[in-house]
């Protein structure tokens, strides 16, 4: 029986081995792992952070994102602007589909229309909503939008209203340029096998095992360094780190709870400031939240600076403002909470909770989210107050939060692209509320208007002066507790070369990189 | 009639006695049985009485002194948030096992009364019941367990009602066969004939015979919960935070595997350490509870 179980094993493991030499084969790969599965790589139907991401790689745009965020030509070799802002013209030329159909300004249009029809329910639409008539198209009172192909290289888009960030709209995830063939015929199913005019197109997906990408040889940019790019997916932390250290991996980003491991170690550790902030809403339309005193006290009850050096291992900056430091018009300003907790304690007998209070904090399933809300819990109870952590899956964690039922939750915003507006409109204008963005529930008419008028304001000086003036009055109302920029870190094996950690997500096209 | 009834009675007591006897010494000379014992004891006494090791509070965090590693300050370390790991670990352990515990005599009673029923009134009530109890034991338990905590509120007492529903079913088949076995007997018969009642025959004649198998189920199966317990504070379904619990405390020290090893490493020792007292004690009572080894005749001893 022990010799039959043996010889079983022993046929396993090798088969095992046999398997895992088997991706030796074939032109050399560009090795990345990915934490969580792509949902869907249907430009139009991506929304988290990793469909996204794989969309990007395999569809082009109109114009894309550079890794350090400037707005590059794609598949419009070129442009103008009307005088007044609300014509664009595109020259579209010389992109390939990965059939090898080449790209047409007809193609681009359909595409976009695409997005924004109501039989394609895009959760993503709005990427376009400046787009005239697009509102109407989406909602179904018109039967298109000002988006028109005036020949086989001419696309014009006529906007509603002068959008200063509409070229930023156009690079992102969303506005990439599908095959209207493929989308057509394969319907649905276009998510799990998409045709686009990216550098790379789809091989294999192995779900819960491996994405595997080869360059699209149609595509004008196909003669740099890598051919292939294998994508593992591997959701536990431990194990992307351990594939790494192994050397299975070309790329990595470094947990916090390992950062000095790494810092010490003397590899090629790259770092840079995330364009995300990361904070606790707290529901402003609720009390005791609804009193300023209250929010401003639980500001002052957390030593962010403290858990920043020893929950982040200093990978973040402690938010002072909102707008992270890259899309500034100036510096950060200087705290307005500092952690006091005896002032807290003032603040709470004032607003009438001299005994503190219960609330309920609630997250998304994250170890990491997990180890800091420990650390909020324990600054609080310093202060009386009594916190529960609510842990809930994804979806149903942002369903509870965009109605409005949790007292508070802790949360991320990353800019879409890169431009102050990205975060002040959508996290604080009172028209955002709910699953819009701002999910604190936060409304000042004062902060609207405001934010209103700078979004018309061409001038960038002028523009994030007003930008600045908003975030003064949002950070005095203390919507939130405010916490920190996350500094992102990953290291890179010795043979990849000419990579940069992107500002923008979907920035980093691996066009650029080469192996040694 | 009555009168011999009582007189098997005695004689089943003084047989009870004796045999009780010869169960402890049997224990007593198995040697990896009485370790398991002494450990567990160990584990029990610092447990319940936590201030004798540590100072700390378990809950209380100093980040100015996160992640340090053993000392003569703190035995096993400090986490994240600068709490002690020894106090955590003997907080935890109260909950860890305390929850076992309770958890395991519900599961001890359900199964008590349900295997009792079935087995004493046959018929459709068994059949009922023992369905019951097959499709309690078609769901994998950890499955089971999962889909319990995740539509309650967890809390210990959540939890320790869960650990000890989904237990029955395992009593109550041992409690049944047991009782089919017994009620059969002659001493039985002649109880019933005497006229006693079902209670009676069911608590003085049948029960007492049940206890042996009980008492090793019992122990054995507490070993068990205690790692489920532990399974699911490690899933974030058991002992919420900042409450310490073993599972919870090697499920978010996973992190730091590599630089402060020593948040996994020692609370899974100490569950460890428990299980394989649990194991060992309830391997010992087995054999010396064996009824295959209760004739006396046979030892030579």
């Amino acid at each position: 029986m022990i010799r039959h179980i043996l010889s079983i094993t022993a046929s396993l493991i090798s088969a095992l081995l046999i398997v895992s030499c088997g991706g030796g084969e074939g032109p050399p790969a560009l090795r990345l792992v990915l934490q969580t599965e792509p949902t869907n790589l249907d430009p139009a139907s991506a929304v988290d952070y990793s469909s996204g991401w794989v969309s990007s790689l395999i569809h082009s745009n109109i114009v894309r994102f550079e890794p350090d965020g400037s707005i590059e030509p794609d598949l419009a070799r070129s442009w103008t602007v009307s005088g007044d802002g609300l014509e664009y013209v595109f020259h579209i030329t010389g992109g390939r589909f990965s059939d090898g159909g080449s790209v047409t300004a007809f193609d681009v249009e359909s595409s976009l229309k695409r997005l924004i029809a109501p039989s394609t329910a895009s959760p993503r639409w709005w990427v376009l909503e400046p787009v005239a008539g697009a509102s109407d198209f989406h909602a179904g009172r018109a039967g298109g939008c000002s988006i028109e192909a005036r020949d086989d290289s001419t696309l014009v888009i006529r906007l509603g209203n002068r959008a200063a960030h509409f070229l930023s709209l156009l690079a992102m995830p969303a506005a990439g340029i599908v095959s209207p063939d493929a989308a057509d015929s394969l319907g649905r199913d276009y998510g799990r096998r998409p045709t686009g005019s990216g550098p790379w197109r789809l091989v294999s997906w192995k779900s819960g095992d491996e994405i595997v990408l080869e360059r699209n040889m149609f595509s004008p940019e196909a003669d740099s360094g890598v051919p292939r790019i294998s994508i593992r997916l591997i959701p536990e932390t431990m194990t992307r780190v351990a594939e790494f250290e192994v050397g299975n991996l070309d790329l990595l980003e470094i947990p916090p709870a390992e950062l000095e491991l790494w810092r010490s170690a003397g590899v090629r550790l790259l770092s840079k400031p995330e364009l995300r902030i990361v904070y606790i809403g707290l529901n402003n339309e609720k009390p005791p939240f609804d009193d300023p005193r209250v929010r401003r006290a639980l500001n002052m009850a957390i030593d962010v600076e403290s858990v920043i050096g020893h929950i982040l291992f200093g990978a973040a900056e402690k938010a002072t403002g909102i707008v992270p430091a890259g899309l500034r018009g100036s510096p950060p300003p200087a705290p307005l909470y500092r952690y006091d907790p005896a002032g807290a304690v003032q603040l709470l007998e004032e607003a009438g909770y001299p005994d503190g209070f219960s609330m309920e904090i609630w997250q998304r399933e994250n170890p990491e989210s997990g180890r800091i809300l420990e650390s909020v819990q324990g600054f609080l109870a310093r202060v009386g107050i009594d916190v529960k952590i609510v842990t809930r899956e994804w979806s149903a964690f942002k369903q509870a939060v965009d109605r409005g039922t949790p007292d508070a939750f802790y949360l991320d915003w990353f800019a879409d692209y890169p431009e102050a507006g990205n975060f002040l409109v959508p996290l604080f204008h009172s028209e955002n509320r709910g699953g819009g963005g701002n999910r604190a529930g936060f409304a000042d008419e004062a902060v609207d208007s405001i934010l209103d008028i700078a979004s018309g304001v061409s001038d960038p000086a002028a523009r994030w002066e007003m930008y600045a003036e908003a975030e003064k009055r949002v950070m005095e109302a203390a919507p939130w507790i405010f916490l920190w920029f996350p500094v992102r870190y990953e290291v890179v094996s010795h043979r990849l070369e000419g990579y940069e950690i992107p500002v923008i997500f979907n920035g980093q096209r691996f066009t650029g990189v080469s192996l040694r | 009639m009555a009168e011999a009834a009582e007189r098997k009675k005695d004689a089943v007591k003084r047989g009870w006695k004796r045999e009780s006897e010869r169960a402890a010494a049997r224990f007593v000379s198995n040697r990896a049985a009485v370790a398991g014992l002494v450990v567990l004891a160990v584990i029990v006494a610092a447990v319940l009485m936590p201030g004798l090791l540590t100072r700390f509070d378990p809950i209380e965090m100093d980040l100015s002194v996160s992640l340090q590693s053993p000392s003569e300050e703190h035995p096993f370390g400090t986490d994240a948030f600068g709490r002690d790991i020894l106090s955590r670990v003997l907080h935890g352990g109260r909950v860890s096992l305390g929850v076992g515990l309770v958890a395991r005599t519900l599961s001890l009673i359900l199964g008590l009364l349900a295997g009792t029923i079935a087995g004493y009134f046959g018929g459709r009530t068994d059949g009922l019941i023992m369905r019951l109890a097959d499709i309690t034991f078609a769901f994998p338990t950890l499955l089971l367990l999962i889909a319990i905590m995740a539509v309650v509120t967890p809390g210990v007492w959540a939890l320790s009602v869960a650990l000890g529903a989904v237990g029955w079913a395992a009593m109550a088949r041992l409690v049944r066969a047991q009782v089919l076995s017994i009620r059969g007997r002659d001493y039985v018969q002649a109880a019933r004939a005497a006229g006693a009642s079902h209670l009676k025959l069911i608590t003085r004649y049948i029960l007492p015979q049940c206890l042996s198998p009980l008492i090793v189920v019992f122990t054995l199966g507490l070993g068990m919960t205690i790692m489920a317990e532990s399974s699911l504070s490690f899933l974030g379904l058991g002992i919420q935070p900042p409450d310490p619990s073993w599972g919870g405390m090697i499920a978010r020290g996973i992190a730091f595997m590599r630089t402060a090893p020593w948040l996994t490493i020692l609370p899974g020792l100490v569950l460890t350490l428990v299980i394989c007292s649990i194991n060992l004690v309830g391997d010992g009572l087995r054999e010396a509870l064996d009824p295959r080894r209760l004739v006396p005749w046979k030892g030579g001893r």
